[in-house]
């Protein structure tokens, strides 16, 4: 599947960057502009919907790694939607599982940042 | 024993991982199981990305991936300066996690750096088609103790079945 990614705005300054296809070093630098877009256009909050990605490496944990580093100290989130076992599991063995919420859905990764960005904006310490 | 061989000669650019992803692909994916094909890939895909930013961008990378049995061995050779393992412990501290995703999915891998260049060579231990339906199953993690609890049993028969040395094709990209 040819490498594609978009974004859409979730609701209470939330968006969501959908990415499908193979992300590797030939295309991360691609999901690493446009994550960076939407950071810069102010959401806080990022669901990485990897639901129609069908290929991760090390080079997109770096990218995702690098918006967590600019998310979280403005009290922000990086969450990633995923039911592929194959992919969930190169989180789960660099124990990035530990780092981001992983949700099996869209539908759930959406809800739950929808939330942790309605708590921030009332100044609340989201649970995640 | 069978023994099912690809290999290529790629050129060290940003499309290089890929390539390897699909001799990987071409070799095993016709019988092989979903998850032992990833993580092959992914194992080929580091492999190959790191001699494309670490290598010389003069050279070629050499890339091999065979199959005897339920192993299979990847060969990854760039030209280039001679790697440290203390420069590799810096990078994995840094944040590298190519390594690690291939220490965890390897059953042994090694490094042989000398001033003209660098091999990595990774084995695996393919599990059966049956046992890799199961989610969570199918890499075979046999020798390294996958840390989040996966199975440890031995692979048993992998594919290809077919048994004697047969060197798919050689290209050059």
């Amino acid at each position: 599947m040819e490498f594609r990614v978009f974004t859409s705005a979730l609701g209470n300054g939330a968006s969501s960057v959908v990415v499908g296809g193979e992300v590797d070093l030939s295309t991360a630098p691609e999901l690493k502009e446009v994550l960076t877009g939407v950071i810069d256009g102010g959401s806080r909050f990022v669901l990485v919907d990897l639901s129609r990605a069908t290929f991760i490496d090390s080079t997109t944990l770096g990218v995702l790694m690098g918006a967590v580093k600019r998310v979280r100290p403005e009290g922000g989130e990086i969450a990633i939607a995923c039911d592929d076992p194959n992919i969930r599991k190169i989180f789960e063995i660099t124990l990035l599982d530990r780092v981001f919420s992983i949700f099996d859905t869209p539908e759930e990764g959406s809800a739950h940042l929808r939330r942790a960005s309605q708590l921030s904006h009332r100044g609340v310490s989201s649970p995640s | 024993m069978t023994r099912h061989v690809i290999r290529l000669l790629l050129v060290p650019e940003t499309d290089a991982p890929a390539r390897a992803r699909s001799a990987v692909s071409t070799l095993v994916g016709a019988s092989g199981d979903a998850s032992s094909v990833f993580a092959l890939q992914v194992v080929a895909s580091e492999l190959v990305k790191n001699a494309v930013i670490y290598g010389s961008k003069a050279g070629r990378i050499r890339f091999e991936v065979a199959l005897d049995g339920g192993l299979a061995e990847i060969r990854v050779t760039n030209s280039g300066r001679r790697i440290r393992m203390r420069g590799l412990r810096t990078h994995r501290r840094k944040g590298g996690r190519g390594l690690e995703i291939i220490d965890a999915l390897a059953s042994g891998w090694s490094i042989e750096s000398g001033p003209h260049g660098t091999t990595f060579c990774v084995k695996m231990t393919l599990v059966d088609t049956d046992e890799s339906q199961a989610p969570g199953r199918g890499f075979a993690a046999v020798e390294t103790g996958y840390r989040r609890g996966m199975s440890s049993r031995k692979g048993r028969s992998v594919v290809p079945r077919a048994v004697h040395e047969n060197v798919l094709g050689t290209t050059s990209g």
